[in-house]
């Protein structure tokens, strides 16, 4: 399975993969701290379900790995494989993002 | 393992609470969860029923008792003197395939968990589009039971139901799932076939996806990834 598949292959849940693969891309963190991260980031609210469910798929997939903890609070760090697929994933967006603005007549940032 | 606080994690099963609600519990601690967060988490708990990393013994269960429930109540309908009369002559049947029926509902459903963490649109669509046909098909065969006529919607019904377990069917061939692909693909087809043995060649399709489901445990154990 390639990179792309791996991101393709999550379903409904792809974008809060992503963002949270972004958020881990800045360093280990624990479910609260992704999920607030991730609500500053993009605005947008990340259920605690939803998180759950992304997280569980992360970790199957190997993409991200629990860091040993002393609480409850599990943090989670990006894998070798994590950041393979991320980088693709985020050089597959920038380019449909580059091609749609050129498409629009507009430059990107 | 911790105790968990909030009740409603009790909803995820065994084996994902064991890994992840002590966690998940210490962040409803931190954020105490509002309606749209709740209802987060009751889908949440439906999504780690359908797609875990696990094998979970259900699927299997459900296949292997609704198969042989459906292929028993064939074989007697077939046994029954001919011509047939829907109702009339398979009334006595209806108990049997209505016992075997909620069965196979969930065999289909657990049947889709062995795509694990993969869901594709077939899947998606297949699930429910299957769910909606059991269901309409249970409570006719009711209707039926209860000689209340239910002839041309009882097989729109059982062709929604082929409908979906011939989705979750492809989905399964799509992800190299031959064995469990291929018997859900033939139950599928059977089932829209007007002919006196599709009942049993359907239960007998069952009976050999639960078969394939103990030959090949799916989904695979979780790979681990690795640092540099």
């Amino acid at each position: 399975m390639t990179p792309d598949d791996q991101v393709a292959d999550l379903g409904g849940l792809a974008e809060a993969s992503v963002e949270i693969l972004v958020v881990l891309s800045g360093g280990a963190a624990h479910g609260y701290a992704i999920k607030a991260a991730v609500e500053r980031e993009t605005g947008r609210s990340l259920g605690p379900g939803t998180l759950y469910a992304a997280l569980a798929r992360l970790e199957a997939r190997g993409l991200i790995e629990p860091l040993p903890s002393e609480d409850r609070r599990q943090p989670y760090r990006l894998t070798v494989r994590g950041s393979q697929v991320l980088a693709a994933e985020l050089a597959r967006l920038q380019a449909l993002a580059t091609r749609g603005l050129e498409r629009l007549g507009r430059t990107p940032d | 393992m911790p105790l968990i606080v909030d009740p409603q994690l009790r909803l995820y099963p065994g084996r994902w609470q064991r890994r992840y609600a002590h966690e998940l519990d210490a962040l409803l601690g931190d954020e105490p969860p509002g309606l749209r967060a709740r209802l987060d988490l009751v889908a949440g708990a439906v999504d780690a029923h359908l797609h875990p990393w696990w094998v979970p013994a259900w699927p299997v269960v459900a296949a292997a008792a609704g198969g042989l429930g459906w292929t028993f109540g064939g074989a007697v309908a077939l046994g029954q003197p001919v011509p047939p009369d829907w109702p009339g002559y398979l009334q006595e049947t209806l108990p049997i395939f209505l016992a075997a029926a909620p069965l196979l509902l969930l065999a289909t459903l657990g049947a889709s968990t062995r795509l694990g963490s993969r869901d594709p649109a077939t899947a998606r669509v297949g699930r429910p589009v299957a769910s909606i046909g059991w269901l309409a098909w249970i409570l006719l065969l009711v209707a039926a039971a209860a000689n209340l006529g239910a002839g041309a919607p009882l097989a729109l019904a059982a062709t929604a139901a082929a409908a979906g377990i011939l989705l979750v069917g492809i989905a399964l061939l799509g992800a190299g799932d031959w064995g469990t692909g291929a018997a859900l693909l033939v139950a599928a087809l059977v089932l829209v076939v007007p002919a006196p043995w599709s009942a049993t060649a359907f239960g007998v399709a069952w009976t050999v996806a639960a078969i394939a489901q103990v030959r090949d445990p799916r989904p695979r154990p979780r790979t681990t990834g690795r640092l540099a």
